[in-house]
């Protein structure tokens, strides 16, 4: 038997301020980063870049668009999706022009790739090459790797660039030469380069899915704004529509972070399509490639240092990635779309980086390494 | 050299039998068997012939009831074949469907380990594809998703499926074939803990359902008064119980003995010097002896006292005793457990961390040194002596405190009570609003989801998340928009919200880790820690790094904190008032600072410290009562004696709470005053130590009149003459049990039990 209960009704039986509470606890987990801003150019209005922490930056760039609408700032779209209307800003880039290798030359490298055969080991190529068998057509006859020869000379040879991936990535994992021959087989205007904003790691939402893609020469980027997380469900069923006769993806740290974020988040909605969709096509995650071709050179892979020390580019008034959950919050709590625009502004920069990060690597920079 | 010899000097030689209050014996017990309608699955029929087990009547009916399809508790004694008898069925469905799978939950990794073990043994004598598993903290990033992918069988703890939850996608194939949910040690999972696993599984139905599956749970526990009642608050299910009744499992005689050392009047020994001889004797008679002591600090300091006993005596068995608590590193109570399996060890003093089903084998003798706080806990530990049919010995020490003098006087009660009613609270605000947060990560939440899952009082709670901008409404449910991940915040025990501390031996090596507020009590500067039976001193208390710096000391004297505690009443719930007596029940803000800490020589205090540490502050529930101004007026009391009054009955409250209430008497504090500013009269508070309060306070005022007058009959009988550790005085008492004021505390009390009259007597 329960004793009578008194107390204000208001309060809610027993529940004493569990909002403010759990608000506290996570404020105390999740702090405004403390980091300065990176590049003493970034914010010039302000004086002493440097030294700038978090809450005057959020403070400078939500009072330099103060009382503005997003669609006086940005040209906003409504792209329709089964789950409602999806903010969407479209621009173009001329100065990313597609650049995905020579066709010919990437067949010719995987077709002498006698590696690419399960069994074929350095030992085997160099003994096999020594007794005449150039490519995987010479090695369809060889009693004993001819199968697996021919389903391997198949996908690499039927123009297929699909099959040719699958193939590789199989065999040699997500950060070979021979994987980065194979975006040559690609039509450049079958890329999809995505990026990603989100709160934070996991369990957490996506606010914004930044797309581009070659077109005519020029890089169109597309931007699906989350106005609010009730607008999940839509950036999601937006970009599952992009997607459609996309051949291959491209992202930086996508395999660990974007892919798997979205397939999640799709989940989380029930969405069992969109959370499928993504992780069925070919992907292209640079951060691999960049490793293997330039950790000694860089020390670390980010890409910011990439187009910064390899590309020469700095980009104006960008802000840490690490900045995004907090100026997102800030923009719920009063509408201002200042710190908005700055999430908006630093996806595209991370997707025109992408794009050129992915002209610049060649497969020559990867090397020669070994298959395994 | 046997049991039976060792049970002979206990009765019949000094100084031991002048201690012994009370032999309790239980016969030995023929085996009864089972037989199933259906024989089992051929390759598990042949895995127990090849063994040479037979089943008995409680396996039987616990398969037969799994067969049908039922939710099944089994509370049958320990080492009375559990595990077997729902291994069985479950692996004869993983048989029989190649796609079912089975989720097993142990309180701890290492119990899981442990029992993967057998299990694997099993995977190798079936022909089907289960792969078995362990999938915890531990468990290698690299093999994770393969054991998502392929496993049948996952082995995990609490805390993992917490986290787990918040990526279900990736377990879809494992949940949505999920046929059954097995929970070990299940009596584990009550008070702050239970609630939270209790909101776990909750989360876990609530994904469950909307991939259509729906799992038999099995429950194994120990036996509990509320069996059903508890099982169904803890799964939502309520399960048929195979208890006691049905148990078939043979049994050795086992002597229980009582063994007082306040037998022969208080302090002429104490129960620590007595338990430690008592070990040495148990190890000398040739008899496995394991020791259960309460505390981390006295598994260590009786260990060390038998220890000492054995070299000053040049006994070649000094190195055979050893201690064994949690603290330790996983690889160092893995050796331990294998020496104490394999018999190198013949003594060890552990605390409750090996009352669970690790694996140590057979034990001639167990020592319960001090009650454990439960009778299911005594009963666990007891049940570590005598596996099999050989006769085993049982002793328990009792402390001079409320409690165990209460019970050592009164054996009937001890082997007759029913046991403690387990308690969950799945309402506390704290506790359900963080599940709440979690459950809206995992999958959107609607309201009348969230009240089907989470109950009434998750309506309240989501308003106000909701209000707080923590969660969003979306035309698909409520949506979690915060960060970081809930998961990431919401613990699984009060203290998952508070840093933990390292402590730093030389600058370097982890010999420990403990929460913040233990650490504020336990870690402070000048403490005196014990570890491997080694004493530590604390040189420094980092506050900012969480980092308390040791150094390995041999000293002959230990530290007890000094706490001063602030009570201030936030709300009052209910109330019952006779005669200008007041017993109240509500809602309470208490701030404990470490003021201080003594130094203590044998039972000499010789040094006294001032510390200055930042004090921990909390809301829970509290039960209060408030004395008439009547009542010290007529008698004239000093102030002094008023206070020493309230004093000895907050002690002796407190002390005998625990046995209305499943709970350690660490979760409940007490203050007593003369005036409190918030009821303007003297006042004696009984709260909980948990955030919120997880309804030991709420079962207490119910029980308030079988508490009142157990407690008074407590006082009044005690032989003593102004008080003494068996009735009024505490022995964690910051204030060193001054005022003391016996006989004003009898009346204290004899006036609370008037006030309780006017309750409902069938309340126990």
């Amino acid at each position: 038997m329960t004793a009578e209960t008194g107390g204000d009704p208001a309060s809610g039986g027993r529940i004493f301020g569990v909002g403010d509470y759990w608000a506290a606890r996570l404020t105390e987990a999740a702090p405004l980063p403390a980091a300065d801003v990176p590049s003493a150019d970034a914010f010039p209005a302000s004086p002493g870049g440097w030294d700038r922490r978090a809450a005057d930056v959020l403070a400078l760039v939500t009072a330099r668009a103060r009382g503005r609408r997003l669609d006086q700032l940005y040209p906003v779209t409504d792209t329709a999706t089964p789950e409602g209307p999806c903010r969407t800003i479209r621009s173009s880039l001329a100065d990313v022009p597609p650049a995905t290798g020579d066709p010919h030359e990437a067949r010719r490298e995987l077709a002498g790739a006698l590696e690419l055969v399960w069994g074929v080991g350095p030992w085997h190529a160099a003994a096999l090459r020594a007794a005449g068998t150039r490519t995987l057509a010479d090695l369809t006859h060889h009693p004993r790797f001819g199968v697996e020869a021919s389903r391997v000379w198949g996908a690499v040879a039927a123009g297929n660039p699909d099959a040719a991936f699958w193939v590789v990535r199989h065999r040699c994992g997500a950060s070979h030469r021979l994987l980065w021959c194979t975006r040559a087989l690609f039509d450049p205007s079958a890329f999809l380069f995505v990026d990603i904003e989100t709160l934070g790691f996991s369990g957490v939402a996506a606010i914004l899915i930044g797309v581009a893609e070659w077109r005519d020469h020029m890089l169109d980027v597309t931007q699906y704004v989350a106005e609010s997380v009730a607008d999940e469900p839509a950036l999601l069923a937006a970009l599952a529509q992009h997607a459609v006769g996309k051949q291959a993806l491209v992202t930086f740290n996508g395999l660990a972070f974007d892919v798997p974020v979205l397939a999640a988040r799709a989940a989380y909605y029930g969405m069992r399509e969109a959370a499928r969709s993504l992780g069925a096509l070919p992907h292209f995650d640079l951060v691999h490639f960049a490793r293997r071709a330039w950790r000694h050179r860089l020390g670390d892979c980010q890409a910011v240092t990439i187009e910064r020390e390899l590309l020469g580019i700095v980009r104006p008034d960008d802000l840490p990635g690490a900045y995004v959950p907090p100026f997102y919050e800030a923009y719920q709590q009063d509408g201002e779309v200042g710190p908005l625009t700055y999430i908006i502004d630093h996806n595209r920069w991370d997707l025109a980086g992408l794009a050129r990060i992915f002209t610049h690597l060649t497969p020559g920079a990867l090397g020669s390494c070994d298959v395994g | 050299m046997s049991v039976e010899s060792l049970l002979d000097t206990l009765t019949q030689r000094a100084p031991y039998r002048d201690f012994v209050t009370h032999v309790e014996e239980r016969p030995a017990r023929a085996a009864r068997d089972g037989r199933l309608a259906e024989p089992l699955a051929p390759p598990l029929e042949d895995y127990l012939a090849r063994r040479g087990v037979t089943l008995r009547v409680h396996q039987t009916e616990a398969i037969t009831a799994i067969r049908a399809g039922h939710h099944v508790l089994l509370t049958t004694p320990p080492a009375s074949g559990k595990t077997l008898a729902f291994n069985l069925p479950v692996w004869e469905r993983l048989l029989a469907d190649p796609a079912a799978t089975a989720l097993y939950l142990y309180p701890t990794k290492a119990l899981a380990q442990d029992q993967w073990t057998t299990l694997a043994d099993l995977a190798r004598a079936v022909p089907a594809a289960v792969a078995p598993a362990v999938y915890d903290g531990d468990t290698p990033t690299g093999r994770r998703a393969r054991i998502r992918a392929e496993s049948r069988l996952v082995l995990t703890n609490f805390y993992m499926l917490h986290q787990t939850l918040a990526w279900a996608h990736q377990w879809e194939r494992f949940w949505s074939h999920l046929a059954f949910v097995v929970i070990d040690e299940a009596h584990v999972y009550r008070g702050v803990f239970g609630s939270n696993v209790a909101l776990v599984l909750r989360r876990l139905e609530r994904l469950l359902d909307a991939v259509h599956a729906s799992p038999q749970f099995v429950l194994a526990s120990a036996t509990l008064a509320n069996a059903d009642e508890f099982s169904h608050q803890l799964t939502g299910v309520h399960p048929v119980v195979i208890d006691e009744a049905a148990d078939g499992s043979a049994r050795g005689r086992q002597h229980f003995v009582f063994y007082n050392p306040e037998a022969l009047g208080p302090g002429v020994t104490s129960p620590h010097q007595e338990t430690a001889r008592l070990l040495a004797a148990g190890v000398e008679h040739g008899v496995q002896t394991l020791a259960f002591a309460v505390s981390r600090q006295l598994a260590e300091l009786v260990a060390r006292q038998a220890r000492d006993t054995a070299q000053a005596q040049r006994a070649p068995w000094a190195e055979a005793v050893a201690p064994y608590r949690a603290g330790y590193l996983p690889a160092e109570r893995r050796a331990l457990e294998g020496a104490l399996r394999d018999g190198r060890i013949r003594g060890m003093v552990s605390t409750n961390a090996l009352e669970l089903g690790v694996d140590i084998g057979s034990l001639g003798a167990v020592i319960l040194s001090g009650f454990p706080g439960t009778m299911v806990s005594a009963r666990q530990q007891a049940g570590r002596a005598g596996r099999g049919v050989e006769a085993s010995l049982v002793i328990w020490v009792p402390f001079a405190d409320p409690l165990d003098q209460y019970l050592a006087r009164r054996p009937a009660l001890f082997f007759g009570r029913p046991h403690e009613h387990a308690l969950i609270d799945r309402d506390n605000p704290y506790i359900l609003s963080g599940h709440l947060l979690c459950a809206a990560a995992e999958r959107p939440l609607d309201r009348e989801s969230a009240a089907r899952w989470f109950g009434p009082e998750a309506d309240t709670a989501l308003d106000q998340l909701q209000a707080r901008g923590l969660l969003r409404e979306t035309p698909r449910g409520l949506v979690y928009q915060a960060r970081p991940a809930a998961h990431q915040v919401v613990a699984l025990d009060a203290t998952g919200l508070q840093p933990t501390v390292k402590v730093l031996r030389d600058d370097e090596f982890v010999l420990e880790t403990m929460d913040w507020t233990r650490a504020l009590s336990e870690a402070h500067p000048g403490a005196v820690l014990l570890h491997g039976a080694e004493t530590y001193v604390v040189s420094s208390l980092d506050l900012t790094h969480y980092v308390a710096a040791v150094k390995k000391q041999r000293v002959d004297y230990w530290t007890d904190p000094m706490t001063k505690v602030d009570i201030h009443i936030l709300d009052e719930r209910a109330a019952r008032e006779h005669e200008g007596v007041r017993l109240s029940w509500g809602d309470v803000e208490v701030t404990e600072r470490v003021v201080g800490f003594k130094t203590r020589r044998g039972d000499e205090v010789v040094a006294q410290d001032a510390l200055d540490l930042p004090p921990v502050t909390y809301r829970t529930r509290s039960l209060w009562f408030t004395l008439p101004e009547e009542f010290s007026r007529p008698r004239r009391l000093e102030h002094a004696n008023l206070f020493g009054g309230l004093h000895g009955a907050e002690h002796a409250l407190v002390g005998l709470m625990p046995l209305w209430v499943l709970c350690d008497r660490r979760d409940l504090g007490a203050l007593s005053v003369g005036h409190h500013p918030d009821t303007g009269a003297a006042t004696i508070f009984v709260h909980e130590h948990a955030e919120g309060g997880i309804g030991l306070t709420e079962r207490g005022f119910e029980r308030a009149a079988a508490l009142a007058a157990a407690t008074h009959e407590l006082v009044r009988d005690c032989p003593c003459q102004v008080g003494c550790p068996s009735c009024v005085y505490s022995p964690t008492c910051s204030n060193d049990n001054v005022p003391m004021d016996k006989g004003v505390a009898i009346d204290v009390l004899a006036l609370l039990t008037q006030l309780s009259a006017e309750e409902d007597p069938s309340a126990d």
